[in-house]
C-alpha cells in the first residue's frame, strides 16, 4: 500500500525533479547549477498553487472574521450537542462549509510530496558524489565552509536559517505572536535537523528558502509584484541566452536549454502584451457559464482518461504481451510491472495534472482540456501508426539499435501532429462534445483491446504454469553433470545468440581464449536456418531433418511436437546407445518460455535439469533492486515515448536512459541467472573413473541477455560510468562496430561468456577428462545489428544474423585451428555422433543422421522475425513476414545468396 | 522498495501555515466525524422508525407536548368539521386529542424525544404543520418525503423568543398579526435563508379562550370583591424569591381579595420558600393560593394581575382586557432569535403601554398603585392598540389556518401532477 501511494503521489514529482536535474546537469555539466534549476522549476511549478492557496486563505480569513461574532456568540450561549448544531446551522446560513478551511490548505499540503520527492532524490544521488560547487568540495557531504581555529562550521544550514528568519519576519507581519513563535521555532528545528545533511540537499533547501523569501518580499512588500516579476524575467530572458550563446561557448545542449529558458522568461511579457492588445480591441471579457465549466470538465477528463488508458495501460500491455515471461522479475510478474505504470500515470494524470487543473481558472481549464485532447488523440495516432519497425526492445525497454527515423517519416508525423492539433482545437472551439466523444470512444476501444491483451498475457503465464508465482530460487545442490575419465564424453553446448563474428575480435582482445580453445576448430563460415531460436534450434539439435523447410514439409504435425522431437533426437539416440545422458536448459521445451524438463521426464535414461536461475550467487541481491527500479521507470517513459511525436522520441529515449540519473540498461537479473549457471558448471560436474560413455546436451543463454561489463575483469559495470564505445579493426581490415549500447553489451558479454566457459574447460583439462571429450560449442543464430560492415549485403541481408558460432573439439585433438569449410549448425548432430555411435539413426524417423543434405543442395534459410512461440505455433512456421534465401559455400559472398521467389 | 523519507523539510513561509492547516484538517475531520456520530446516535436511540412509504399523508400536525393542544384543538376541530382527513402526531401519550373521538383526525402517539424525531425525519406527508420550532436545526430534520412544513406561533408576541434559527427551515409561517412578518424578514435577511411564505391567520388558542370567556360572561359580579391576582414566575429572580414576604404582606394589607398563583415549577424549584410562605400566609376568605391546572377561571376572576411571567401577560390583557402590574421581566436574549434583532424585544418594549412596572418603593403604598393602574385610560388604550396589532382576524384563526393548509395542499398536488 505504501509503495502504491508512493508511486502515485511522489514518483511523478520525483521523475519531474530528476528530469530537470539531469537535463540541466547535462547542459551545465555541473550538479550545483542543476540544483539551482531544480529549485527554480519546483518554485515555478508550485507558484500557481501558492498563489491560489494565498487567495483561498485570505478568503477564509475574511470569512472567519465575518463569522467570528456569531460563532463566539454561539460558543458562549450554547453547550454540547446544541452548540454543535447551532454552529452547523450558522455555517449553513453563511453558506460556509468547514471543508473550505481545508481547501486553502490543500495546495500547501501538496508541497509535502515535493519535499519528500526532492529529499529522496537529492539525498541518494550518485552524481553529487565528489561534485564540487562554489567552494563546496563535495555536494554529497556537509559543506564545512567556515573555519574558526580548529572549529569547522557548515555555512549553508546557517544561511538557510538566516533566509528562513527574514522570510518569517516578512511573512508573519501583522500576525499574532503565536504564529511568529511557530515560524522561528520551525526555522531553528530545521537548522538542527539539516545541519549535517549533504550540502547538495541543504543547498537545494537554502535556495528554496531564498526563493520563498523573494516571493514573500514580492507578495507582501512590493505594490505591483506582477509587473516587477515581468520586468526581471524579461531582463533575464534577454541577458541569459546572449551570455550563453556568445560568451560561454559551451555545449549545444546548454545553448538549447538557455534558449528554452529565455523563452519561458519572455512568455509573461508576451502574454501581457497580447492581453493588453486584445483588451484594447474591446473584446469583452467572456463570462463563463456553469455549462461551459461542465463541458470543459467533461472534455478534460475524457482526454485524461484516453491518455491514461493509452500510456498507463495499453502501451505497457501491448509491449509486455510480446514476451510476458521475460518480464518476470524477483519481486513482480508482468502484471506487477504494468500495475506500476498504472500507478504512476494515475499519479501524473489524475493526481498532479488534475490538481493543477482544479486550481486553474475556467479559461486556463479550457486550454488544459484542449491540450489534453490534442495530446490524447495525437498520442493514439503516434503509437498506432508511427515508430514501428525499430527492431525489438529488451526487457529494459531498450531498442536493439538506436531508433532512427527517416526525414520522410518525421515530416509526415509532424504534419499529422500539427493537423491533429489544429483540427482538435478548431472542433473544440465549435463543438467540444465531438472531441469528448472521440476521446471516450477511443479510450473504450483501447480498454477493450487492452483487456484482450491482458487475457493473452494471462494465458501465456497460465500455459507456463505461472512461473511468476513460483518460488524463485530453489538451488541445485548436487553434481548433475557426469563426465567419465575412462569412457567417451560428448558435449553439445548451445549458446543462445552467440555471434560468430565476435570470435576473431575476442581472440584479438583476449589472447588467452586461444589457449582455452586448445583442440578446437573455429568455423566462421557457418549458417543457421533462421535468425530466431524457434527456427534455428530444431536443426541444431535434430539435424537436417528439422530445418524450417523440412519442418514445414510435415504439416500434419504441430510445430511443438516437431520441436520436441528434434530436441529429443540426440538424447534418445545416445541413451539407446547406453550413454549416460544429461540434458540441461534446453530452450522451448514443449514450446514454453520457461525452462522445463517436461518431455524428458518420460524417459528414465535421460536426466534432465534446469540450472539457469537455480545456481547460488551473490550478484542477484546486489543488483536486482536497481534493475527492477530501472525497468519500472523505463517502462513509464517508454510508454510516453511511443505516444509522443516522432521528432521528440529520441529526446525522450535519450539513448535508452530516459533521462534517468542511473539506469540499468540490460536485463541484469536474467544475465546474472544465466551467467552464474555458466560459472557453476565446475561445481556441478561430477568426474568419475567409470568407463561408461556420457552425453551432455546443454544450453546457456547469457549471450542472449547481455549487459555492460568492465572489460578489465568482466565484473558488472557501474551504471554511472560511461562505457567504452568504439569501433574495433582487425589486421585483415574487418571491423566491429561497438559504438552503441546494445552492440557493445553483446560483445562484452560474448567475451565474458567464453572466459567463463574457459574456466570449466580448464577444470576438465585439470581433471583429465578433456582428451576423451568431444565438445561442440554452437549457437542457434547470430544477431543482425549491422556491426560488421563486411556482412551487410546490398540486398539488406545482414549475414551476422544467420552466422552462428561454431567451435568443435574432437577427441584427442590439440592446437587451435580455423576452418573455412561451409558449415551449418544442423551439422551438430552429425559432428556429435561421428566416431562415437555406429550407424546413428534418428530414433523417430529411422533415417541416418548425416550432413549429406549440406552437399546436395543450397541451404534454405528464412529471414522471418516471427520468433514468438506463443504466436508462431501452428503446424507450419508462419514466415510470411520474411524471405527465403538459398545459401551455399562462402556465406560471406553475396553471390552465394539467392532469394527463393514465390514462397 | 519503499522509500520512507527520513525527514520532512518544510519551507518556513508555509511552516506556520502548515501547523494551522494540520489543526484545521484535524478539526474538520472531527467535525465531520461528529456529524456522522450524531446522525448514528439519533438513529440508534430513535429505534427503528418504520418506513412510511405508504400513501403520502395529506396533513400531519405534530405536537411535541400536550400543552400545545390549545393551539391545535381548534384546527383539529375544523378538519373534523370539514370531514377532511388529517393526522395528529403527538409526543404526549396522554394528549387530550385522544379523548376527542375524531372521525377524520387520526391521532397517534409517536413516542418521545429521539424516537419521535426518528419517525418525523422519515415522515411521508404532503404538509407538516407544527408549532414546534427548531426544524432542521436540532434533532428534528426535514424529511425528504415531506413536501412542505408550516409553522404557527403559539404566542402573539413578535416571535423571536425561539432558540436560535427556530423557524428558518419552515416553508411558511402562519402569523397572528402582520407585524410579525417584519421580524421574520429581518432574520431572513441577516441569515441569507430563503424567503418564507407568511400568512396572517389569527390566533387559535386566543380565539378559543375568547369564546370560552364569552360563554361564561353572563353572570353578574357586582358584589364580587376587587380581586388582585399575583402570578409570579419561579427561580431566583422571581417576585416571590426577591420580595416574598414583603409583597405578600403589602398585598394582604390592601384589603383587596388576593389570589396567589405561583408558577407550577415553583413547587419543585423553590419548594422550601413555598412551604414557608404558605405557612405564614394561610388561606383566608380574602387570601388564597391557587394551583388549578387550568388558569382560565382564576384569570377571569381577577381584576388586576401582578406578574413577572411574560407568557401569561397577553392572554390576560387581550382576553380579559384588564390592567397589569409587571415586575422586572428582563430577558437574556442570547440563546434566542431575539439576539439577532438590533432593537428592544417587542414583547418587553410594549409593556409600559400595557401596565405599570412594579418598583420596590411602591410596596408601602401598593393599594394606591393598584387603584391608579385600574383606572388608567392610557393602559386601556395600550391594550386595545396591541390587541389589534398582535391578534388580528379574531375568531377566524382555525378557519383561516385550515383554509391555508387546504389551499397549499391543492397547490402542491397540482404541481406534482404537472410534473
Amino acid at each position: 500500500m505504501g509503495t502504491v501511494l508512493y508511486s502515485i503521489i511522489i514518483t511523478p514529482i520525483e521523475l519531474f525533479i530528476e528530469i530537470v536535474f539531469n537535463v540541466m546537469n547535462l547542459a551545465f555539466k555541473n550538479p550545483g547549477f542543476a540544483i539551482i534549476f531544480v529549485s527554480i522549476a519546483v518554485q515555478l511549478l508550485c507558484f500557481p498553487l501558492y498563489k491560489r492557496a494565498d487567495e483561498i486563505q485570505e478568503q477564509e480569513r475574511q470569512k472567519q472574521k465575518e463569522m467570528e461574532h456569531w460563532l463566539n456568540h454561539i460558543k458562549k450561549t450554547f453547550k454540547g450537542d446544541e452548540r454543535f448544531m447551532m454552529q452547523q446551522t450558522y455555517y449553513r446560513s453563511v453558506n460556509y462549509k468547514p471543508i473550505y478551511a481545508i481547501k486553502g490548505s490543500v495546495s500547501l499540503l501538496l508541497q509535502i510530496p515535493f519535499f519528500i520527492a526532492a529529499y529522496n532524490f537529492l539525498s541518494h544521488l550518485e552524481t553529487l558524489k565528489q561534485a564540487s560547487f562554489l567552494g563546496i568540495a563535495d555536494l554529497s557531504q556537509p559543506d564545512q565552509l567556515i573555519h574558526i581555529g580548529s572549529l569547522t562550521l557548515n555555512l549553508l544550514p546557517i544561511l538557510m536559517t538566516f533566509f528562513n528568519i527574514i522570510s518569517g519576519i516578512i511573512y508573519t507581519r501583522g500576525f499574532p505572536l503565536k504564529d511568529k513563535i511557530q515560524t522561528y521555532g520551525l526555522a531553528c528545528i530545521f537548522l538542527v535537523i539539516l545541519y549535517k545533511s549533504p550540502s547538495g540537499l541543504v543547498f537545494y533547501w537554502t535556495l528554496n528558502n531564498f526563493f520563498s523569501l523573494l516571493k514573500n518580499v514580492f507578495m507582501k512588500l512590493v505594490k505591483n509584484p506582477k509587473k516587477v516579476i515581468r520586468i526581471i524575467l524579461l531582463a533575464i530572458g534577454i541577458i541569459a541566452p546572449v551570455y550563453v550563446c556568445f560568451f560561454s561557448g559551451r555545449s549545444v545542449y546548454l545553448k538549447l536549454a538557455s534558449l528554452a529558458f529565455a523563452f519561458v522568461c519572455l512568455m509573461p511579457t508576451v502574454i501581457y502584451i497580447i492581453k493588453k492588445h486584445i483588451k484594447s480591441d474591446k473584446n469583452a471579457l467572456k463570462e463563463y457559464t456553469s455549462d461551459d465549466v461542465k463541458h470543459t470538465n467533461a472534455l478534460f477528463y475524457s482526454a485524461l482518461a484516453l491518455i491514461f488508458v493509452l500510456v498507463g495501460c495499453f502501451i505497457p500491455v501491448q509491449t509486455i504481451k510480446a514476451s510476458p515471461v521475460e518480464f518476470i522479475s524477483l519481486n513482480y510478474g508482468p502484471f506487477g510491472l504494468i500495475f506500476y505504470a498504472v500507478c504512476v500515470y494515475i499519479g501524473i494524470l489524475f493526481v498532479w495534472i488534475n490538481i493543477f487543473y482544479i486550481f486553474s481558472s475556467t479559461k486556463t481549464r479550457k486550454i488544459f482540456a484542449v491540450a489534453a485532447s490534442i495530446a490524447a488523440i495525437a498520442g493514439v495516432v503516434n503509437y498506432m501508426f508511427f515508430g514501428k519497425g525499430l527492431g525489438t526492445i529488451s526487457i529494459c525497454f531498450l531498442y536493439d539499435k538506436y531508433p532512427e527515423f527517416s526525414m520522410k517519416q518525421l515530416l509526415i508525423n509532424t504534419l499529422i501532429s500539427v493537423f491533429i492539433a489544429l483540427a482538435v482545437a478548431i472542433i473544440c472551439s465549435k463543438k467540444s462534445v465531438i472531441i469528448k466523444n472521440v476521446n471516450r470512444i477511443a479510450a473504450l476501444a483501447l480498454a477493450v483491446s487492452l483487456i484482450i491483451g491482458s487475457v493473452s498475457i494471462e494465458k501465456v503465464l497460465a500455459d507456463e504454469g505461472h512461473p511468476e508465482r513460483a518460488a524463485y530460487n530453489t538451488y541445485i545442490d548436487k553434481k548433475i553433470i557426469p563426465l567419465n575419465k575412462n569412457g567417451k564424453n560428448v558435449i553439445v553446448f548451445m549458446l543462445d545468440r552467440a555471434i560468430s563474428g565476435f570470435f576473431p575480435f575476442a581472440l584479438n582482445d583476449e589472447p588467452q581464449i586461444k589457449e582455452i580453445f586448445d583442440g578446437f576448430t573455429y568455423y566462421p563460415n557457418t549458417i543457421s536456418f533462421g535468425g530466431y531460436t524457434n527456427y534455428a534450434t530444431p536443426a541444431l539439435f535434430g539435424g537436417y531433418e528439422y530445418t524450417p523447410t523440412e519442418i514445414n514439409k510435415r504439416p500434419q504435425d504441430t510445430l511443438v511436437s516437431k520441436h520436441n522431437e528434434s530436441i529429443m533426437v540426440l538424447p534418445q539416440l545416445f541413451a539407446d546407445n547406453k550413454f549416460d545422458v544429461t540434458v540441461v536448459d534446453i530452450p522451448y521445451v514443449n514450446y514454453q518460455w520457461k525452462y522445463n524438463t517436461s518431455i524428458y521426464g518420460e524417459c528414465k535414461d535421460i536426466n534432465a535439469y534446469n540450472i539457469i536461475g537455480h545456481c547460488k550467487n551473490d550478484l542477484q541481491e546486489e543488483f536486482l533492486p536497481s534493475f527492477e527500479a530501472s525497468q519500472k521507470r523505463s517502462m513509464v517513459f517508454f510508454s510516453l515515448m511511443r505516444s509522443a511525436p516522432l521528432f521528440t522520441q529520441n529526446t525522450i529515449y535519450q539513448s535508452g536512459s530516459y533521462w534517468a540519473s542511473s539506469v540499468v540498461k540490460y536485463p541484469i537479473s536474467t544475465f546474472i541467472n544465466s551467467y552464474s549457471a555458466l560459472g557453476s558448471l565446475t561445481e556441478l560436474t561430477n568426474i568419475s573413473e567409470k568407463d561408461k560413455n556420457t552425453f551432455l546436451m546443454i544450453q546457456n543463454d547469457v549471450t542472449h541477455y547481455p549487459i555492460f561489463l568492465d572489460e578489465s575483469d568482466y565484473s558488472i559495470f557501474s551504471y554511472s560510468r560511461q562505457p567504452d564505445f568504439r569501433v574495433l579493426t582487425l589486421e585483415d581490415g574487418s571491423t566491429l562496430d561497438i559504438s552503441y549500447y546494445y552492440g557493445l553489451m553483446l560483445y562484452q558479454t560474448f567475451k565474458a561468456t567464453l572466459l567463463e566457459f574457459g574456466k570449466w574447460i580448464s577444470y576438465l583439462k585439470e581433471q583429465g577428462v578433456y582428451d576423451n571429450t568431444k565438445i561442440i560449442l554452437v549457437s542457434d543464430h547470430g544477431e543482425g545489428l549491422g556491426q560488421f560492415k563486411s556482412m551487410l549485403f546490398e540486398s539488406g541481408v545482414d549475414v551476422s544474423f544467420y552466422n552462428p558460432l561454431l567451435l568443435v573439439k574432437d577427441y584427442n585433438s590439440s592446437g587451435f585451428s580455423i576452418s573455412q569449410d561451409f558449415m551449418t549448425n544442423a551439422d551438430t548432430p552429425t559432428l556429435a555422433v561421428r566416431d562415437t555411435i555406429e550407424n546413428p539413426v534418428n530414433p523417430f524417423t529411422g533415417k541416418l543422421i548425416s550432413n549429406s543434405e549440406k552437399y546436395s543442395h543450397p541451404q534454405i534459410i528464412t529471414t522471418s522475425t516471427n520468433g514468438l512461440i506463443n504466436i508462431n505455433n501452428g503446424n507450419v512456421f508462419d514466415t510470411s513476414d520474411g524471405e527465403w534465401w538459398e545459401v551455399k559455400d562462402n556465406i560471406f559472398d553475396e553471390k552465394n545468396w539467392k532469394k527463393v521467389e514465390g514462397n | 522498495m519503499i522509500f520512507v523519507p527520513k525527514l520532512l523539510y518544510i519551507d518556513p513561509g508555509s511552516g506556520s501555515m502548515l501547523v494551522t492547516i494540520i489543526i484545521g484538517i484535524v478539526s474538520t475531520l472531527l467535525f465531520a466525524f461528529k456529524k456522522q456520530f450524531l446522525k448514528i446516535k439519533f438513529r440508534l436511540l430513535g429505534g427503528k422508525a418504520e418506513k412510511t412509504n405508504q400513501n403520502k399523508l395529506p396533513y400531519v400536525i405534530f405536537s411535541d407536548n400536550k400543552r400545545y393542544w390549545n393551539v391545535y384543538e381548534p384546527i383539529c376541530d375544523e378538519f373534523e368539521r370539514r370531514e377532511t382527513e388529517c393526522y395528529y402526531w403527538t409526543s404526549s401519550p396522554d394528549d387530550p386529542a385522544f379523548n376527542k373521538g375524531y372521525k377524520y383526525v387520526t391521532c397517534e402517539f409517536i413516542g418521545e424525544g429521539n424516537k419521535a424525531f426518528a419517525k418525523l425525519n422519515m415522515m411521508d406527508a404532503r404538509i407538516c404543520f407544527s408549532t414546534t420550532p427548531g426544524l432542521d436545526v436540532l434533532q428534528w430534520k426535514r424529511s425528504k418525503n415531506t413536501d412542505y412544513y408550516v409553522h404557527t406561533y403559539h404566542a402573539v408576541d413578535e416571535g423571536t423568543g425561539y432558540r436560535m434559527f427556530g423557524i428558518d427551515f419552515f416553508d411558511s409561517v402562519l402569523l397572528s398579526g402582520d407585524f410579525q412578518e417584519r421580524y421574520i424578514r429581518i432574520l431572513e435577511g441577516k441569515r441569507n435563508f430563503p424567503v418564507k411564505e407568511v400568512k396572517t391567520v389569527g390566533c387559535t388558542y386566543l380565539d378559543a379562550m375568547m369564546k370560552r370567556k364569552n360563554e361564561m360572561e353572563v353572570q353578574d359580579d357586582s358584589d364580587k370583591p376587587f380581586t388582585v391576582l399575583l402570578a409570579p414566575s419561579w427561580g431566583d429572580e422571581s417576585i416571590l424569591n426577591k420580595f416574598g414576604e414583603r409583597i405578600l404582606t403589602a398585598l394582604r394589607d390592601t384589603g383587596y381579595r388576593i389570589i396567589v398563583r405561583p408558577h407550577p415549577q415553583s413547587y419543585t424549584s423553590d419548594a422550601k420558600l413555598m412551604k414557608e410562605l404558605k405557612e405564614k400566609f394561610p388561606e383566608t376568605e380574602m387570601f388564597s393560593w391557587n394551583s388549578d391546572n387550568d388558569n382560565f377561571n382564576v384569570l377571569a376572576e381577577s381584576d388586576i394581575m401582578i406578574t413577572d411571567f411574560s407568557g401569561i401577560i397577553f392572554d390576560y390583557t387581550f382576553i380579559f382586557d384588564r390592567p397589569l402590574i409587571y415586575a422586572d421581566t428582563s430577558m437574556d436574549t442570547a440563546p434566542y432569535d431575539a439576539a439577532w434583532i438590533d432593537e428592544p424585544v417587542w414583547r418587553l418594549a410594549i409593556l409600559p403601554e400595557l401596565g405599570k412596572k412594579l418598583e420596590e418603593s411602591d410596596f408601602d403604598d401598593i393599594k394606591s398603585v393598584i387603584d391608579s393602574v385600574s383606572d388608567s385610560e392610557e393602559y386601556r388604550a395600550g391594550r386595545k392598540k396591541y390587541s389589534e396589532m398582535a391578534w388580528q382576524l379574531k375568531g377566524e384563526a382555525a378557519k383561516n389556518t385550515v383554509d391555508y393548509l387546504v389551499n397549499k395542499y391543492n397547490e402542491l398536488t397540482a404541481q406534482d401532477n404537472k410534473q
